[in-house]
């Protein structure tokens, strides 16, 4: 089953890797991003960033849903990580089963404002993260599991 | 030979200090440290590279999974360097000590992964 969609635009690192797989017990990471997907330099690294015992698996965006299908289905522990809100916008359309987002990680850019130190919100983003909400879509906002959760709503 | 030590918090200055203390050798040194203050590692390693144009560069991380380990091994596309990822004492030792180049890498990770030792074994019979 898919445990959480996690938006981070490093992808994978350090936090997940041993955190979050250790938290959830995952047994497969699923990246859903167009850049890494096209790009074996990337896939390369990603691999060697992810824990030992678990899969990775890297698709792109545009090609996702037959992957994700499969991991709705499995007894597995899974999550899915993209880069960024649109992207996790477009997943939670069509999976409806979907109930976590975990907003692990979005840098400074022109126009966000800093809503912990390592997330960074633009107009975009928090109409996305509204959005969301309607659904009933539980907002966390963490790096890892053992951090302090932030509650959105002070912020949007 | 520009050697530099990317990492975690404090690791990496504290490594560099500690290869001043056991072998004086830290000014050919210099470290990147990502962390809660500092989270522009994006943009000295982008320096590095634009800044060394001449002299080899020669990068160290701690740990492969790191994001600005990552954000290092991407350059190994767009420049020539020389790139070790979970690094330990014994290893930089070695190198910085002998001015290492670049030459027979492979061999001085072997040996220095020979350098972690699960004690305890070497006393059971």
């Amino acid at each position: 089953m898919i445990r959480l969609v996690r938006v981070d635009d490093r992808l994978l690192h350090g936090q997940v890797s041993f955190y979050w797989t250790e938290y959830l017990n995952l047994s497969e990471i699923i990246i859903v991003n167009n850049e890494a997907s096209e790009d074996d330099f990337t896939k390369m690294i990603l691999d060697l960033a992810k824990p030992k015992d678990v899969k990775l698996t890297i698709v792109p965006i545009d090609n996702c849903k037959s992957i994700l299908n499969q991991a709705l289905k499995s007894m597995d522990n899974i999550i899915v990580i993209v880069s960024n809100l649109i992207d996790a916008k477009i997943i939670f359309d069509s999976f409806s089963l979907l109930k976590i987002c975990n907003l692990g990680g979005l840098r400074n850019r022109p126009g966000a404002i800093q809503v912990s130190e390592y997330l960074y919100l633009t107009c975009e983003d928090t109409a996305v993260i509204r959005e969301l909400m309607q659904r009933e879509i539980e907002m966390q906002i963490c790096k890892s599991p053992y951090d302090t959760r932030i509650n959105i709503r002070e912020y949007i | 030979m520009k050697y530099v030590i990317i990492g975690h918090g404090k690791y990496p200055s504290g490594t560099k200090s500690t290869l001043k203390f056991l072998s004086g050798a830290d000014d050919k040194v210099s470290v990147i440290e990502e962390n809660v203050e500092n989270n522009d590692y994006q943009q000295k390693i982008d320096k590095l590279f634009s800044e060394n144009l001449s002299e080899p560069i020669m990068i160290f991380s701690d740990l492969p999974s790191g994001a600005a380990s990552q954000y290092a091994m991407k350059k190994l596309k767009v420049h020539d360097f020389k790139m070790i990822t979970g690094f330990n004492i014994a290893l930089l030792l070695e190198i910085i000590l002998t001015d290492n180049q670049g030459e027979n890498l492979e061999s001085i990770v072997k040996e220095a992964q020979d350098q972690i030792v699960y004690v305890n074994d070497l006393f059971c019979e």
